[in-house]
């Protein structure tokens, strides 16, 4: 069967003047539909604005499981502050609202008839096809380090099963123990997530172990708010927390898993617990489909997410370069409430608007101390989504522990709504 | 509406205040403000320009949920205009402080921040 796509809908619309059609919107045949591969906050952002803007266009998302557990707050699970299930959610609200959901795992597209290929076998039509699904981790990527390894040294960069076991390391962690955290260079999801997970494991370390060290080997030399995490890691966990930067390390040269130990150029570490979070790059299915060029990112119109590859597919979230937006779940929430305004408009043949996109990557240095840093974005005449100058920003240095106190409600309250609105 | 303005003046534990703000503002600029929002509904709702707030708000709609969802972060949709423009203005401005909104606003041009505050003002939720 030929799916009619909106545009072909829309001429025989105008055709019928008596406006039969447009009467009878819910003729299958009339409808356009999109599909949206990923069920995480660019998704189901995606899936629910559609619905909201335009309830006469078919949403169906594809998502590989049930359950989606949130990497923001996962480090709050992992300090043992709160249970993986309430950071995890299901799909029953977005079913109830007339989403069709699939479980299941896609793993290719057919741009030219289209579909999106699933695992099983089957296909799904599409008119415009959103893809979100996040990021693949590079298992090869650095000497000695291998899928096999990810139980011994959990990655945790992808929240659930691996959470709950960096957790349960952490407890059980002797005194006086030693935490290595891996931490990638640039690109990678939420770059001041290895950041607050120090933070929070040296709060949890600080009750209950506290002759405990956490170091950071990093791949980079500076980190996001930066100045702020190490002003607050000298006050609440004094000389409990290094960061050696990849100036003092050269490098990783091997991970060695029956030796728990990371070798670098200039030293070897030796961890009780490591927590080794591999570089990244987009799905493989996105690379294969060729949404990513010569790359390992997605590029796109940043106005419109559409690839600048493969037509008739948008791109967003972790997997997208989106301009200047890091990644992160604020932004690809954003990111999927925008570009459903776009779709719904380009489904109706109208040009879509633009309008000004934000972001604030809130990180708990504590449960009562929180920083952020926010930014503010506007496509310019050349078509980048670049951050407005003089605006954004980090969190201020000499702020009084009220506003720290503040910032961790605000970001609690930030999630709580964040995730009843795309979940509840 | 009042408790929510006392939250938004408690907003990080720094002083903003609503009615200093409407003085600093002045009337002649409220006045303009409100001149400008009854020329936009009376170009009605389907300009452009609201259709471009309706997308700026989906970044705001990220923090501040609607009035039934308990929060630490104010609800604003249906706020009067003339409080949102205050607030807004001071955020822009930054004479008024806060942890993050003064960095989401810093330097907006006045015309985004009125349509912004009109657009807001204009949200109904299901009672």
């Amino acid at each position: 069967m030929k799916l009619l796509n909106r545009r072909e809908t829309l001429a025989l619309s105008t055709a019928a003047v008596s406006g039969v059609f447009l009467a009878a919107p819910a003729l299958a045949v009339g409808r356009a539909k999109v599909v949206i591969v990923g069920g995480g906050f660019g998704g189901a952002s995606a899936a629910r604005t559609l619905r909201q803007v335009d309830p006469d266009i078919d949403v169906t998302l594809i998502t590989e499981a049930a359950k989606f557990t949130t990497c923001p707050f996962s480090n709050l699970v992992i300090a043992g502050e709160r249970p993986l299930e309430t950071i995890t959610f299901g799909y029953s609200a977005l079913a109830a609202q007339g989403i069709e959901v699939i479980i299941g795992l896609a793993s290719g597209i057919e741009p030219a008839a289209r579909l999106v290929r699933m695992q099983d076998g089957s296909t799904v039509a599409y008119d415009r096809l959103v893809v979100s699904p996040g990021i693949d981790l590079k298992y090869d990527a650095v000497p000695g380090y291998s899928k096999d390894l990810e139980t011994l040294m959990p990655h945790a960069w992808k929240a659930g099963q691996q959470t709950v076991l960096l957790r349960d390391q952490l407890t059980a962690m002797p005194q006086g123990g030693t935490v290595l955290i891996s931490v990638p260079d640039n690109p990678y999801r939420c770059p001041p997530g290895p950041y607050e997970r120090a933070s929070l494991m040296a709060y949890y370390l600080s009750r209950n172990n506290p002759t405990a060290k956490i170091i950071i080997i990093d791949g980079k030399d500076t980190f996001s708010k930066q100045s702020l995490f190490t002003k607050a890691w000298d006050t609440l966990y004094p000389n409990m927390i290094s960061f050696v930067p990849f100036a003092s390390n050269g490098g990783i040269l091997n991970v060695d898993g029956a030796q728990m130990s990371i070798v670098t150029a200039f030293e070897s570490f030796r961890g009780d617990v490591i927590n080794f979070i591999p570089p990244q790059k987009a799905p493989q299915f996105l690379l294969e489909a060729g949404l990513a060029g010569d790359a390992e990112w997605c590029g796109i119109d940043q106005a419109t997410f559409e690839s600048s590859f493969v037509p008739g597919v948008h791109v967003l979230g972790d997997a997208a370069i989106v301009g200047d937006m890091p990644k992160s779940g604020f932004s690809a929430a954003v990111q999927g409430a925008v570009c459903a305004h776009v779709l719904a408009a380009l489904l109706r043949d109208q040009s879509p608007n633009r309008g000004t996109l934000l972001n604030t990557c809130y990180s708990f240095v504590s449960p009562t101390y929180g920083i952020s840093i926010a930014g503010v974005y506007r496509v310019t005449e050349e078509g980048r989504l670049k951050s407005v100058e003089g605006a954004g920003g980090t969190s201020v240095a000499d702020a009084p522990p009220e506003a720290r106190a503040a910032e961790a409600d605000h970001a609690r309250s930030w999630y709580d709504n964040l995730t009843t609105h795309l979940f509840g | 509406m009042q408790s929510e303005i006392d939250k938004i003046r408690f907003f990080d534990g720094f002083l903003c205040q609503v009615k200093r703000m409407k003085t600093q503002f002045g009337a002649k600029r409220m006045r303009k403000a409100l001149a400008t929002a009854f020329l936009v509904v009376a170009l009605g709702s389907g300009s452009a320009w609201a259709e471009g707030e309706r997308i700026t708000f989906e970044s705001c709609g990220v923090c501040h949920g609607p009035a039934s969802r308990e929060s630490s972060i104010p609800h604003i949709q249906g706020m009067p205009f003339s409080d949102l423009l205050g607030l807004l203005g001071g955020f822009s401005a930054d004479t008024t402080k806060s942890t993050i909104m003064h960095r989401l606003l810093l330097g907006m041009p006045e015309a985004d921040l009125e349509g912004l505050a009109r657009f807001i003002s204009q949200i109904k939720e299901p009672s």
